[in-house]
């Protein structure tokens, strides 16, 4: 039984289908991440389970409650919004009170309750400023703040970091992860965390379970291990790691005992997981799409057996990598190298990969061939 | 070279700039001027030719605007001016204390209906919204003295004739739909995640108006009354028509009243004109940044 459940929920705006029949459950003290492009309907999704958006149809339930149609201020969640919405005619203090004073707490717990809060994300010495007084960090701070002092049954984060520079939002990142952690430990009400974003390093480093949305509903449901390591079809596969899936179209077939994958007369050995793909396909011989993630392009020595031969395009040093633009038949491919390993534009090199690291995409269904 | 030719430009067109800026000033403000000068000017003085500009000891007088004050007639005014001094003179002073009295109830009216109605009209998409929104502003094209005499008929009708109550509702009536125009467009203006926020915070529909939208929209707000007090402040058309008495009469049928016959005291008129814009201008001044960010504020 799910703590959060959203059953067949859809959304229709004047015609447009922002969300599709999306069944989702999320148990209590998860952090789970929605991640998908702008316009795949993730932030529709948890403006519904906020309430500030009314479904077309289905149903949420709260730990077991049909909330369906229960008005936002009903639902005790708390929001972070991707502006942050800090009140800018109340100050920090009143900011993070706001809920306590609607919910009229005794004076003297609210204050505490609102210490103890900037407390956690250290502002305690701002809570006497207004918002614009503040910097784009403090804001941020102080926007959790007003979450965290509530003790929601759920927290909705919607892009949250987005406005934030680089350093900076690295940096909350680790504190939100942080957070939570604490929160999901907490013994009375623990921290539940949904997460909207489009940046897959955040969705990877703070998921406990990372959705993936595209078209109006969502394709991989998975933990960020599984879903960089086993993505479910081409769409994940592709959105999630930078830079991204190399993917090579060409056919897998079966050769006494063993499978290989064939494209413009080159030859990649796959041995068992090209069998149990074209067993669970029941075929000998099928189209397909190879995926290998850039880290795993290996460069090999020359001759090796079942190498392929490729040129080196352009080396692109990022610091602690090299990213290396190969051409291999008139296919372009992408490897990421240590930066010790001397190889210079235009040299001809060979390119292997280990078939454990190797991908299998149907080209018609865009599903993976191993499930 | 170079920096003289754009320095020279950027000073001709601050120099139209101030020219054009002047040019407006003296249309808006040399009737007002004037009006004040003629106000502290004795009668034979109005009538001399070229006239005077700047009062000296001999022209000027108090007596015009003791007589608005206090009813009483200053020996120093002459019989002949005497004569021209009619008793509603004195009705200054009643009058606009009922344009206050009326334009305080139709701002009020104008806050009570016009919040929520603009907001409906920024945040909510209804069936036939734009419509009914079209419609109201289109209430503003109908031109006063179409409807001024069915609506003396209906208020004869209803008992209502000579009322303030009835130019409350009137004057409701036609500034309502600026109100809502402007309260409207300054709504829109406000993220509304602001509001979301309050909702999320535990806020039902009316906390929410009144700890966040209403707080946030404070100076589209008072641009918003200070239009509607203004304008039943200085209605004439319908004032002139459904008033009789002092009941109900406001300010502006009191000076047209002045201003009847060859006779008429052309330093009372001025005294009372002056007297009477001194509200308007001292509630400007206050609200003066207000109004102006009111119709400008942008939110980031």
């Amino acid at each position: 039984m799910g703590f959060l459940k959203l059953e067949k929920i859809t959304k229709r705006f004047s015609g447009s289908l922002a969300v599709d029949h999306l069944d989702l459950e999320v148990e209590e003290g998860e952090f789970l991440v929605l991640l998908g492009p702008s316009g795949c309907g993730k932030t529709t999704t948890l403006r519904m389970i906020a309430g500030l958006e009314v479904q077309t149809e289905g149903k949420i339930t709260l730990e077991g409650k049909d909330i369906s149609d229960s008005p936002p201020e009903r639902r005790d969640m708390a929001m972070v919004f991707q502006n942050l919405a800090l009140y800018p005619h109340m100050t920090v203090f009143d900011n993070i009170a706001f809920y306590l004073q609607n919910i009229r707490t005794p004076k003297e717990t609210i204050e505490q309750k609102v210490r103890q809060a900037a407390r956690q994300v250290g502002i305690e010495e701002f809570l006497t400023r207004y918002p614009n007084q503040l910097s784009g960090g403090q804001r941020q701070r102080v926007a959790l703040a007003r979450a965290l002092v509530r003790c929601p049954k759920v927290f909705l984060l919607d892009e949250p970091l987005s406005s934030l520079d680089a350093k900076l939002r690295a940096g909350m990142r680790s504190e939100l992860k942080l957070l939570h952690r604490n929160l999901s430990q907490s013994k009375e009400r623990k921290g539940t965390f949904i997460y909207v974003t489009h940046d897959q390093v955040e969705a990877l480093t703070l998921g406990t379970r990372v959705a993936v949305m595209n078209k109006g509903n969502i394709v991989q449901l998975s933990t960020p291990r599984d879903l960089y390591n086993k993505p479910r079809n081409l769409f994940a596969s592709t959105f999630v790691g930078s830079p991204s899936m190399n993917l090579i179209e060409g056919s897998l077939e079966r050769e006494n005992g063993s499978a290989a994958f064939i494209f413009q007369g080159n030859r990649i050995a796959l041995g068992e997981i090209g069998v149990a793909a074209l067993k669970r396909a029941n075929r000998a011989q099928m189209p397909a799409i190879l995926g290998v993630r850039p880290e795993s392009v290996k460069i090999a020595s020359p001759g090796m057996t079942g190498a392929l031969a490729a040129q080196v395009v352009t080396v692109e040093p990022l610091g602690q990598n090299n990213l290396i633009n190969l051409q291999v038949g008139d296919r372009m491919l992408i490897a990421l190298v240590s930066p010790d390993l001397a190889i210079h534009e235009g040299e001809n090199v060979n390119v292997c990969f280990q078939p454990q690291a190797t991908h299998l995409f149907d080209p018609q269904t865009e599903e993976n061939l191993l499930g | 070279m170079l920096a003289n030719t754009i320095s020279g430009r950027r000073w001709r067109k601050q120099l139209l700039t101030l020219v054009a800026t002047a040019l407006i000033l003296i249309y808006i403000l040399a009737p007002i001027c004037w009006a004040i000068v003629s106000s502290f000017q004795k009668e034979s003085a109005l009538e001399d030719r070229p006239p005077h500009f700047f009062p000296t000891a001999e022209i000027f007088t108090l007596s015009h605007y003791k007589f608005i004050f206090t009813g009483q007639i200053d020996k120093e005014a002459t019989t002949m001016i005497q004569a021209q001094y009619t008793m509603s003179g004195t009705y200054i002073l009643p009058g606009i204390v009922n344009s206050i009295v009326i334009a305080l109830a139709v701002t009020a009216i104008n806050l009570l209906f016009g919040l929520p109605a603009g907001h409906a009209f920024a945040r909510y998409q209804f069936w036939g919204s734009s419509q009914v929104f079209m419609g109201f502003l289109v209430t503003r094209l109908l031109p006063a003295i179409s409807i001024v005499i069915p609506m003396y008929i209906l208020l004869q009708q209803f008992d209502l004739l000579d009322t303030k109550r009835a130019l409350v509702g009137i004057y409701s009536a036609i500034t309502l739909p600026f109100t809502i125009w402007i309260l409207k467009a300054y709504f829109q203006n406000i993220p509304v995640e602001y509001e979301e926020a309050a909702r999320m915070d535990g806020c039902g529909y009316l906390r929410t108006m009144w700890r966040v939208v209403i707080p946030l929209a404070r100076p589209g707000i008072i641009a918003a009354a200070i239009f509607a007090f203004m304008a039943a402040y200085d209605e004439f058309v319908f004032a002139t028509v459904l008033t009789s008495s002092l009941n109900s009469k406001t300010q502006t049928v009191i000076i047209a009243g002045l201003a009847q016959g060859l006779s008429a005291s052309r330093g009372l008129i001025a005294a009372a004109a002056v007297v009477c814009f001194l509200p308007p201008v001292l509630l400007a001044i206050l609200f003066r940044k207000q109004v102006v960010q009111g119709l400008t504020t942008r939110f980031a």
